[in-house]
């Protein structure tokens, strides 16, 4: 379990003996990753879960509407809890367990929105329901800003999706309010320093965007997404040297503009009174840009993208398959034209790969 | 990471305005059922097969769907437009619709009341949802009530504020106060 901690001591000590490395920057070394919980293995994830898990016992308990018990006293049980959690944050923390006390607050914020569904319960409130999530959203938010906490961090992303979602669900409307909402999300982000929000924070807009899109039932809705990805795709690739600048973002910025254009043009195939020969130029196009994107992948040996193509290219044909079965092509035949093409892309990575290890070997 | 340089410091500031937010909530709850017109609304529970087993039922009333004929002069609604409902109640019990406006009426005789609300489908009736909608059913009491549906009538006792904001204080079978919800 804490393998990586012993590795990594090891090899201090080995590259401390050849002068690299000095016994002090050695102690830093060994001390960060004792704080950062990597040198900890398995324990900070079993802790997250046991977060969840108690969380989710909480949540269980308000849904049971248990009668036996009053309604001050099970409010009480739950401002207990939830104080309790606060206080097990500060006492690890004391102890310099800054993962683990990590979990504690996220069982606290787990707590808190348990505590909103139990006086939601208990007083029949109906009124508007994402109410109640942007409240909890924003008791994340305010623990991610107050604690640096990265849990409360991703939980807070969460709820605000949720929360827009179900809103627009509602309303039928644009909602608008999610867009600064999630810029300040990014702030916070980038001030926690922590990468994979930044991350979690694209799949929350590419989730909004479908979400908004399906909920308005918007005409030439795939139109949208697809001009949507094209054009971040194209700012980040304009704007890369800024955006980088910014946030260190630009390349997984313009991997998540392929996602979002490729999931619009394949939405615009399936739909049904999309006509043979629009069906054709538009699986051109993509197959088109799909190699281009392989290609340019290949070019700057960015794997993200290559692998993105790779995929792409599968799910095109896919779908290709399934929309032209019985009507443009006979089922043998597609899969003649698709063996075709699959090889003659396998013969181009094929020499790619020797063109690849021709340079590598001229390295050495 | 933590901007504050001592974390307690930062936990407590969490605590507290989390505390206080869930004591606002429940404040306002208690505020509006302890001082709001009381009246008593026959409702439906709406899906009778899946009835009381989840932990809630959804109730429709009888003033939720509102005729043409009620609606305020050259009123034009939408969806999710804010109405404010007139209700006209001898005592507590019966409430009819005698209007629907988007603008809260300026003076009202002694036998109406205001309730808000707000639409939920526009069509040759208005539909209008008031917060009234969802009932939690207490733990284990799901399948007796699931029985008398069809056989009793359901009514709901709810408390309306000045503001017209409505709360439910009780569900009602055949007239008597069944499931009375205590403040705390």
């Amino acid at each position: 379990m804490f393998g990586y901690r012993k590795r990594l001591a090891r090899d201090l000590d080995r590259w401390h003996e050849r002068g690299w490395v000095e016994r002090d920057h050695a102690r830093a070394i060994l001390d960060e990753v004792d704080e950062s919980g990597l040198g900890l293995g398995l324990a900070p994830i079993l802790a997250i879960l046991a977060a969840v898990l108690l969380s989710f016992a909480a949540i269980s308990f308000v849904a049971a509407n248990w009668q036996d018990m009053s309604k001050l006293a099970r409010l009480m049980l739950l401002f207990l809890a939830l104080w309790g959690s606060y206080g097990l944050a500060w006492q690890l923390n004391e102890r310099k367990m800054t993962f683990f006390s990590d979990a504690a607050v996220l069982l606290g914020l787990g707590i808190f929105g348990a505590s909103i569904m139990l006086i939601a319960q208990m007083y029949h409130m109906e009124g508007n329901p994402p109410d109640a999530v942007l409240i909890w959203a924003a008791g994340a938010a305010l623990a991610a800003l107050l604690l640096g906490s990265k849990s409360a961090l991703a939980l807070a992303i969460i709820l605000f999706t949720l929360w827009s979602g179900w809103e627009s669900a509602l309303t039928q409307e644009w909602h608008l309010v999610f867009l600064p909402v999630w810029v300040g999300l990014v702030l916070l982000a980038q001030r926690l320093d922590w990468r994979p929000a930044l991350h979690l924070l694209m799949a929350a807009i590419i989730v909004w965007l479908f979400v908004q899109i399906i909920n308005l039932r918007i005409d030439n809705a795939f139109e949208i997404i697809t001009a949507v990805g094209l054009a971040v795709m194209a700012t980040a690739y304009l704007a890369e040297a800024w955006i980088d600048r910014a946030t260190g973002f630009a390349h997984a910025f313009f991997c998540y503009g392929m996602i979002i254009a490729f999931i619009g043009v394949l939405g615009w195939q399936l739909e049904d009174e999309t006509s043979l020969g629009k069906l054709v130029l538009l699986a051109t196009l993509t197959l088109g840009a799909i190699l281009a994107a392989i290609f340019y992948g290949w070019r700057r040996g960015d794997n993200a993208v290559l692998w993105l193509g790779y995929g792409g290219f599968s799910i095109e044909l896919l779908t290709l398959y399934f929309k032209t079965l019985g009507t443009l092509l006979d089922t043998s035949l597609f899969f003649l034209i698709a063996g075709l093409i699959v090889s003659g892309l396998a013969y181009f990575a094929w020499k790619l790969r020797q063109t690849q290890a021709g340079e590598a070997g001229g390295d050495i | 990471m933590c901007p504050f340089r001592k974390y307690w410091y930062a936990l407590l500031i969490l605590a507290v305005t989390q505390t206080a937010a869930l004591v606002w909530m429940v404040g306002d709850r208690v505020a509006l059922l302890s001082s709001g017109r009381e009246i008593v609304l026959e409702t439906v529970p709406v899906d009778p097969r899946s009835l009381f087993r989840g932990d809630y039922v959804r109730l429709r009333y009888k003033i939720s769907s509102i005729d043409q004929t009620l609606w305020a002069e050259g009123a034009r609604f939408e969806r999710n437009d804010e109405v404010y409902v007139t209700l006209r109640a001898k005592g507590r019990a019966h409430p009819e619709v005698i209007s629907v406006g988007k603008n809260r009426p300026g003076t009202l005789k002694a036998d109406e009341l205001v309730i808000r609300g707000r639409v939920t489908y526009a069509g040759k009736k208005l539909s209008v949802r008031y917060g009234l909608e969802r009932y939690y059913v207490p733990e284990g009491e799901g399948k007796r009530l699931e029985r008398m549906v069809g056989k009793n009538n359901f009514s709901v006792l709810a408390a309306i504020s000045g503001a017209g904001e409505a709360a439910i204080k009780g569900l009602m079978i055949d007239g008597a106060l069944k499931y009375e919800e205590p403040l705390f």
